[in-house]
């Protein structure tokens, strides 16, 4: 495991607070990891700012996958950042009404991105706006759901031959 | 011999490659997942090959003992053995792949 540094979550905290006030939504320490949550709007410029800070300096995106609260009606994006100069690692994570699935893609900044928001295109249906080839990339070409969403089912629908009693149903 | 797990993703390759090999070809679906999907009921998971292609022998298993497969090969050298000549020319072969939309 790697160790909890708290200066460097605290001063991430400063850095990020001083330059963008208005687009931090909260920040906590979950249970060893910084974890701030941030407007989707700023996202972009957030990341770019991370990355080339010299303080900073997370120069590696771990990754990036998606999230999906039904009882909110909000899909969400979670980024993990990784510092090799400083062995720190922080998450962000931004949200996005199901409405409107649409979040910057960050793949001007990180070219690993690119498959990482494919996939997460993929399986919950996030737009990335910019990216430069949002196609699907795990599943089948022409599937029209979103698999990893909350109500799509586990089970391939077209068995007929499960006796439902027998797996507890 | 198809072993494994095959994703639905991976269906039309299979396809393809069934269609290029040489007459007189053969079947077989080695282990569960090939048989049937096996212990994955899911929605990327082909449920069974015979889905896509026709199959001769199934071998079931997770895995199958080694023994189980090469019952498998005898089982398909038997039918090699007693298949009628004419059969690839028969009515039935061919009403047997228009139902896998193979020409």
């Amino acid at each position: 495991m790697f160790e909890i540094i708290p200066e460097r979550d605290q001063l991430t905290v400063a850095k990020l607070t001083s330059s963008f006030a208005n687009s931090i939504d909260h920040h906590e320490l979950m249970k060893d990891m910084l974890c701030i949550t941030v407007k989707k709007e700023s996202i972009g410029d957030i990341l770019l700012f991370l990355r080339d800070d010299k303080e900073l300096q997370f120069n590696f995106l771990t990754t990036l996958c998606g999230m999906h609260y039904p009882e909110k009606d909000q899909l969400g994006v979670v980024y993990h950042l990784h510092s090799f100069v400083n062995n720190h690692r922080i998450r962000l994570k931004t949200s996005t009404p199901i409405s409107d699935p649409t979040i910057p893609s960050a793949t001007s900044i990180w070219p690993t991105a690119n498959w990482m928001e494919r996939e997460t295109y993929d399986f919950f249906g996030i737009q990335f706006v910019g990216h430069p080839n949002l196609t699907r990339i795990l599943n089948v070409d022409d599937m029209v759901d979103f698999p990893l969403r909350k109500e799509f089912p586990l089970e391939d629908q077209t068995r007929d031959d499960k006796d439902d009693s027998q797996f507890g149903r | 011999m198809v072993m494994g797990t095959v994703a639905k993703k991976m269906g039309p390759v299979l396809r393809e490659v069934y269609i290029q090999m040489a007459e007189p070809k053969w079947v077989i679906a080695v282990g569960a997942c090939a048989s049937s999907g096996g212990i994955f009921d899911t929605y990327s998971v082909l449920q069974g090959i015979d889905r896509i292609i026709p199959v001769d022998v199934y071998v079931p298993g997770c895995p199958p003992r080694p023994e189980q497969i090469i019952d498998g090969i005898i089982k398909i050298q038997e039918l090699v053995g007693n298949e009628s000549l004419r059969r690839r020319n028969s009515q039935e072969y061919e009403d047997l792949m228009k139902s896998y939309n193979i020409e």
